[in-house]
């Protein structure tokens, strides 16, 4: 009996193969080899694929080719004045559409306050995010694990990680600096009244953003499944 | 040291037809291998190297000899392309034709006639292997294992983290493995 598993072996093998497994995996590794043929086939057979891919030799590129590009290249000289006509355009239009909003906000009063406020409320909100900086870093971090290893297609590692992002939550709920109110200062564009409950059923985009900011109301882990639809539940590989 | 005769490059800003054509002739290969073990097929590299080339022009004014090599400036632009390109039309590719043709050019080494012609065979297989892989797992193969780039280097062109592109990189090359032992061994590849 051996200590990893081939699941485990496998993930092992190209570092092997690359001499920079860590020791004490190398050993892992080197005993479950011993012990498994399918393995020791696999990791052969994985030199043989890195080997062949390293060694694929050059083709030679198509008689003429250079005369082909070449005329493609001068046939395109015309391109960057065209190129730099439309910038010049654009840039106009971009220069009236700001003076004319710039004139809109000056000559209308209920505008130009409106506009204060919109500051005045961005700036609460600025320094309300930079207040929880080290949180929202945190929650992004494991987001962007999350994310993706969705694009991956390793649901069972999206469920893995959305369950360590629950004991996150629930360790956060529990510190004595969470029990403190902690709402989001007045004028806060990221309101803190997303109430507990809402999130139990079908969460939209605007209902997760208010999660992260205020996960006192959050009810983790989210729903796989809508109201209304069956949908066998995501399974973790070694279930499979 | 940019490894480029400052006469040519001159030459080439100011459109000279037959300085691109020394140009192309001498770094050409390299651009014209990377678009292929991208696209998979020799009319397509083409395209892609006349783009890249195109794209070399438009963009040359802002290549400074003491900035580093042209090669290196060269190449950095040929994998931004291929893989925009590569990922564009990836999807209309999902029934990638392969280049028996090209792979037929492979030139074989010195070695006896049975060996070369085993590796040869694998060959074939590893490279029909890969075209089959998805994008997430082709691309770092052909970074890594193919161009020779580092892991980092490899990251940076694709836009991921390093750690994505290692577990990628195994998971690539595992599944090439395992493709290439059931073929061996007459067995469907596992799922």
């Amino acid at each position: 009996m051996t200590g990893i598993d081939c699941a485990r072996a496998e993930e092992l093998l190209s570092d092997d193969y690359e001499g920079t497994l860590d020791a004490l995996f190398r050993g892992d590794l080197q005993a479950h080899l011993a012990a498994c043929g399918r393995c020791r086939a696999l990791r052969s057979a994985l030199e043989d694929v890195v080997e062949d891919l390293r060694r694929a030799p050059d083709l030679a590129p198509p008689a003429g080719l250079a005369e082909r590009v070449a005329a493609a290249v001068v046939r395109d000289r015309g391109t960057p004045a065209r190129r730099g006509r439309l910038l010049r355009v654009q840039a106009a239009a971009a220069a009236v559409a700001i003076v004319g909003t710039s004139a809109l906000y000056a000559t209308r009063g209920p505008a130009l306050r409106q506009g204060k406020r919109l500051v005045e409320r961005a700036t609460n909100t600025g320094v309300y995010v930079m207040e929880r900086k080290d949180r929202l870093l945190e929650d992004v971090r494991i987001l962007r694990v999350v994310v993706s290893a969705a694009f991956e297609g390793r649901l069972d590692r999206v469920n893995d990680r959305v369950e360590d992002y629950r004991r996150l939550l629930e360790r956060r709920r529990s510190s004595p600096e969470q029990k403190k109110s902690e709402g989001p200062p007045e004028g806060s564009a990221l309101p803190a009244e997303a109430a507990a409950g809402e999130l139990s059923t079908n969460p939209s985009p605007s209902k997760l953003v208010k999660l992260y900011v205020d996960e006192r109301t959050t009810t983790w882990p989210l729903p796989m499944t809508r109201p209304g639809r069956s949908r066998a539940p995501m399974r973790r590989r070694s279930d499979r | 040291m940019s490894d480029i005769d400052p006469d040519l490059l001159r030459r080439c800003r100011e459109g000279d037809q037959a300085a691109w054509r020394d140009l192309v002739s001498e770094h050409g290969r390299k651009v014209f291998n990377l678009a292929y073990r991208f696209v998979g097929r020799v009319d397509e590299a083409e395209d892609v190297t006349q783009e890249v080339f195109v794209k070399v022009y438009r963009s040359l004014d802002r290549f400074r000899p003491s900035d580093g090599s042209f090669p290196a400036w060269l190449m950095t632009v040929a994998r931004h392309h291929a893989i925009d390109r590569y990922r564009r039309r990836r999807d209309e590719r999902l029934h990638v034709a392969g280049d028996p043709a090209a792979l037929a050019a492979v030139p074989s080494q010195d070695e006896g006639p049975l060996k070369s012609l085993e590796r040869e065979e694998r060959q074939h297989l590893v490279h029909r292997g890969l075209r089959a892989l998805p994008p997430t797992l082709r691309e770092p193969l052909i970074l890594c294992d193919l161009e020779g780039l580092s892991r980092e280097e490899a990251a940076a062109s694709l836009d991921v983290p390093v750690g994505t592109v290692k577990s990628r990189l195994n998971r690539g090359r595992l599944e090439l493995a395992k493709r290439l032992l059931a073929a061996t061994s007459g067995s469907a590849p596992r799922a």
